[in-house]
């Protein structure tokens, strides 16, 4: 039985850790704690595999996943501030990757906006769907949204000339 | 630029597709340890009601001063310090003369190297820096980290500076085990390794005396056109008793094989290949 248990939560494991990998490193900013906020949602979610209808396992794999980065945020200040590149001079150099200068406004955003953002346009959910995951009002997802995207706006487009 | 952005959807979706690495390092959540913490997890959730229960009934029948529990044990402190637990040691990592803890550093080790490494066990890590700026107008920079796995160890240092500056053997590593096709130790087992833009980098690996290491130098040439850097990256396996920054390796067993390739580290300290 838990053969048969596990055989099918290493095939539903070796479907999405790769694609939830991803996300998590979107909210984290690096596979590190990427890698520990998978690791503790699939954790949770082989704790109830056997009650979890497979049609709604996806949903409770993204909100657990959420939780424990929130969770992990939570009452901790930032501390640590992505820089773009080894140092050659001591001086600060201009940036020189506009992939970097994303990644790090992406990192300024606040934690909760960073999800929103993830479930949004990664996860590809519905405004109501966010609301749902995150367990907060339709309204505070567009609000969240409004300003996520409002501070992102200025790196968004592909072709910024910075290279 | 904001009006120009059509579908809004899309627009975000390719931003956080770029905001991923080009690289992705090879994953490391592991199914087995999921499912091992998974069980116990089960377990211990369908084990606690009824434990406490027992404790409440317990704490009602018998007076609590014959069963106060002892005081519990301070939780280990994993890989900061020598294994006896009298020490009064400090057990932070030992930085060389002239150089300092740098936050700068620290971070780079964290975004920088780190998640460009293959997914690892990397338990602890630190940046430094030199105090002075070296003859190339540029601070000397040092990238630790202390590697774990399966109760063994290993160092693993990248070093940034001007060629010829804060030589490695700073931190009880060779300056120039492969320098110039004349004076390269044959035992160091100097190769060519490909570079980016034309550069001269060599891999090396050795094993002698009870230590063992495995390596690069990469010559870079300063894109700003400033004096040429010597960027070093070694994964490091030292004899028992050897001097290393972090204390936990006086004593720890070492890995008995190197985890990375010389590629890892190349790439890990930003050679891109």
């Amino acid at each position: 039985m838990a053969g048969t248990t596990d055989s099918g939560f290493a095939v539903y494991f070796a479907d999405r850790v790769a694609g939830l990998r991803r996300a998590a490193y979107l909210l984290t900013g690096n596979w590190h704690d990427a890698e520990d906020v998978v690791q503790a949602a699939f954790v949770r979610l082989y704790g109830v595999w056997h009650r979890v209808r497979r049609d709604t396992a996806d949903a409770y794999l993204r909100k657990v996943m959420i939780n424990v980065f929130l969770s992990s945020k939570r009452g901790q200040p930032a501390r640590e501030h992505p820089v773009p590149d080894l140092p050659d001079l001591p001086a600060a150099q201009p940036v020189a990757d506009d992939r970097l200068v994303l990644r790090h406004a992406l990192a300024a955003l606040t934690p909760h906006q960073r999800a929103v953002v993830v479930l949004r346009y990664w996860d590809g959910l519905s405004v109501a769907e966010t609301a749902a995951a995150l367990g907060i009002s339709q309204g505070t997802v567009k609000s969240q949204l409004h300003r996520a995207v409002h501070a992102l706006r200025p790196y968004l487009s592909e072709d910024r000339g910075v290279r | 630029m904001p009006d120009d952005i059509g579908n809004l959807d899309l627009t975000m979706r390719r931003a956080l597709t770029r905001c991923l690495p080009e690289h992705e390092p090879a994953i490391g959540v592991d199914l087995e340890e999921v499912l091992r913490r998974g069980r116990r997890r089960f377990h211990t959730r369908r084990i606690v009601p009824v434990a406490a229960a027992v404790i409440t009934v317990l704490a009602i029948a018998v007076p609590w001063s014959l069963h106060r529990p002892a005081p519990p044990e301070p939780p280990p402190v994993l890989g900061t310090g020598p294994a006896t637990a009298t020490s009064t040691e400090p057990t932070g990592p030992r930085i060389p003369a002239g150089h300092r803890r740098d936050t700068d550093a620290d971070t780079l080790t964290t975004y920088a190297v780190q998640n460009r490494l293959p997914a690892g066990r990397i338990v602890e890590h630190f940046g430094t820096r030199s105090d002075e700026f070296d003859g190339g107008g540029r601070y000397g920079y040092g990238f630790h980290m202390l590697w774990a796995e399966g109760g063994r160890y290993g160092y693993l240092i990248g070093l940034h500076r001007t060629r010829g500056a804060y030589p490695a053997t700073a931190y009880g590593l060779p300056a120039e085990p492969c320098a110039e096709p004349g004076t390269r130790l044959p035992q160091y087992n100097c190769a060519p390794f490909e570079a980016p833009a034309g550069d001269l980098a060599t891999s090396f690996e050795l094993a002698e005396q009870g230590y063992r290491m495995r390596g690069l130098i990469w010559e870079k040439q300063d894109p700003a056109g400033g004096a040429p850097i010597r960027v070093t990256g070694i994964f490091y396996l030292p004899a028992p008793g050897a001097p290393t920054p972090f204390p936990a390796l006086d004593t720890a067993p070492r890995l008995e094989s190197f985890p990375l390739t010389v590629a890892d580290i190349a790439r890990a300290f930003g050679m891109e290949i």
